[in-house]
């Protein structure tokens, strides 16, 4: 299917059509559409507008080399809006060597991808991430212990680079393990109320027993007020915010099967894995002797 | 034929009901320029109206082809325009060259491709071929500019597809610019003029030339006015069939540089003919002076040239 470039120099047209039968090739994009607009709220018409074979979309602004305002601008509201978007900025291929850095290093910082045509030739140097996915609040690595920092980091690595389920579970992982071992402390503390018929559970029951029913025992019967004076008091809310996301645990989720029901799934997955992360740093700070 | 800004109504059209002229001269459209005016009218908007004519339910652009294309690149629903009436061929052409005219953004090749359209237009409206001022007058481009039109539009097909090449790049990569193609032309017709046998195929010439331009044996495109100069050899009392053995080393050696020939040939006599020049000037000045006049500044450089002239005249 011929395109009609309106917008794009005709220099330049090339280099589109090029990037159209790499990402169409290697991607399985289809249904390209040329200056094309998303929708209405988006102020920007990237040069070619496709479909990926999960429902996603794919951007692609062809460039000399540069970014304007107005397609950063375009970036950072695929990102707010949640947007199963990848967008790429695809280049003619000899500009100075510092003008390609740096259009590498700002592709990386904005989640974009960049392809650089040669003729009919063309590579991709740098990915595109979904920027649903990309916009995720940035975890601040000074919340956690060092021991949680590396599998945390590599939580939110997987969950940006495509796989957001397995990124909240990496999270949750971290989660279960840490509220597993403030649940043992209590008991082998004795801190239960005084009518609790604890009948021995032991700690291979609060390590292996079903994260929801341990969570749900220790709400039960801990004794708030008799903790230990080296701890925070005993916070009820804290405990049912992480009781509260024991359900989405072992989720898989269904592949969506519409962009809109995709934009929902990776809005819903995004907020859950930043709620989980605060609460892990809520209960760490909660519990700071406790190592999970 | 004129059409004036009272006739034309001022309003909001969907970018998408509007299409652009197909005789707008303008044809490249370089990607920076587009890019800077898009950032602009993002923070500013659209602050001057487009000029448009309604055909059916669309409207064809008369000025405003970048702002379209911007507005379009930033989704905007509709953009200002000032509707006009639809003008017959040769008013839409002319309308955009007046617009155009001043601002000089279109490149020269652009407007010469557009100007025989508009010629032979003007030709069939009068009856005559009209003259360079009538196409003037027509078009608002100044007779220099038409001239070097007409450069552009002699050269052969293969010379405009060079030259449309280099255009489609931006400004700072372009090699081979119109100035470089208007300034070999001229020197190359003075050559036909004054040594027809030394150019009897112009276009290898052509060839030869612009290899060395591209290599750097030729690094200025201002040294073909020196080809001229030595075309012009007998003006000189310099010896034309030396003169002609330069040119023909210079149309066919690759490693022969303008400067060179120049060098080899014309260079001492135009050289002397420049100090002759001057000191004529400078005889005319001196032989109005009174002793008294003269100032100490002057009598002591008077004095140096009086030396130096004697030096010279008794060798």
């Amino acid at each position: 299917m011929s395109l009609e470039f309106r917008a794009l120099s005709a220099e330049l047209v090339p280099v589109a059509m090029a990037a159209r039968n790499f990402l169409s090739g290697q991607d399985g994009a289809r249904k390209f559409r040329a200056e094309s607009a998303i929708a209405e709220q988006f102020a920007y018409r990237p040069t070619l507008l496709a479909e990926a074979s999960d429902k996603s979309l794919i951007a692609v602004e062809v460039s000399e080399g540069s970014y304007t305002a107005p397609l950063v601008e375009f970036v950072l509201d695929c990102q707010r809006e949640s947007l199963p978007i990848r967008v790429f900025v695809a280049v003619p291929v000899g500009g100075p060597p510092g003008a390609i850095l740096q259009l590498h290093r700002r592709a990386r910082q904005l989640g974009i991808g960049v392809l650089e045509v040669d003729g009919r030739r063309v590579t991709r140097p740098v990915p595109a991430l979904s920027l649903s996915l990309w916009g995720l609040r940035p975890m601040t690595q000074q919340r956690f212990p060092k021991r949680l920092r590396a599998r945390l980091s590599q939580a939110e690595d997987t969950f940006r680079n495509g796989n957001p389920a397995k990124g909240c579970g990496g999270v949750y992982d971290a989660l279960e393990s840490q509220s597993r071992a403030v649940a043992w402390e209590i008991d082998r503390r004795r801190l239960w109320k005084a009518s609790t018929s604890r009948k021995g559970h032991g700690r291979n029951w609060f390590e292996k027993h079903a994260w929801a029913n341990v969570l749900e025992y220790v709400d039960t019967y801990v004794d708030a007020q008799t903790m230990d004076s080296n701890w925070l008091p005993f916070d009820r809310a804290l405990w049912s915010r992480v009781r509260g996301l024991t359900p989405h645990r072992n989720e898989s989720g269904h592949e969506p099967k519409s962009l809109r029901k995709l934009q929902a799934r990776d809005r819903e997955l995004r907020t859950r894995f930043e709620h989980a992360t605060d609460c892990l740093a809520e209960l760490v700070a909660a519990f700071p002797r406790i190592r999970g | 034929m004129a059409i004036t800004a009272a006739e034309a109504d001022l309003r909001l059209i969907k970018i998408d009901l509007i299409d652009r002229n197909p005789e707008n001269p303008r044809i490249h459209f370089r990607q920076k320029e587009m890019e800077d005016l898009i950032e602009s009218i993002a923070i500013h908007g659209i602050q001057v109206p487009i000029s448009v004519y309604r055909d059916g339910r669309r409207y064809t652009i008369i000025d405003g082809e970048r702002r379209w294309r911007s507005a379009l690149k930033l989704n905007l629903a509709a953009i200002p325009a000032l509707v006009q009436q639809k003008p017959d061929k040769l008013t839409n052409l002319l309308l955009m060259f007046n617009i155009h005219a001043l601002r000089e953004q279109w490149d020269l090749l652009t407007i010469a491709m557009k100007l025989s359209t508009i010629i032979g237009l003007l030709e069939h409206e009068k009856g005559a071929r009209p003259t360079e001022i009538e196409i003037s007058r027509a078009t608002g481009l100044t007779r220099g500019v038409i001239r070097r039109c007409r450069y552009l539009l002699a050269l052969p097909t293969e010379f405009q597809r060079q030259l449309d090449a280099e255009l489609k790049k931006p400004k700072r990569e372009q090699k081979l610019t119109e100035d470089f193609f208007i300034e070999m032309e001229r020197a190359l017709t003075t050559v036909e003029r004054a040594m027809p046998d030394v150019l009897p195929d112009r276009s290898r010439v052509r060839r030869v030339l612009i290899a060395k331009f591209r290599s750097g044996v030729i690094d200025n495109r201002v040294h073909f006015r020196h080809i001229a100069r030595i075309a012009r050899a007998a003006k000189v009392d310099v010896n034309v069939v030396s003169a002609k053995n330069a040119l023909e080393q210079l149309f066919s050696r690759n490693d022969y540089s303008i400067e060179r020939a120049y060098e080899d040939t014309v260079a001492g006599a135009y050289g002397e003919k420049e100090i002759a020049a001057r000191l004529d000037g400078i005889i005319a000045r001196l032989s109005q002076l009174r002793p008294r006049d003269i100032d100490g500044d002057l009598r002591s450089r008077l004095q140096v040239l009086s030396q130096l002239i004697h030096r010279l005249v008794r060798q």
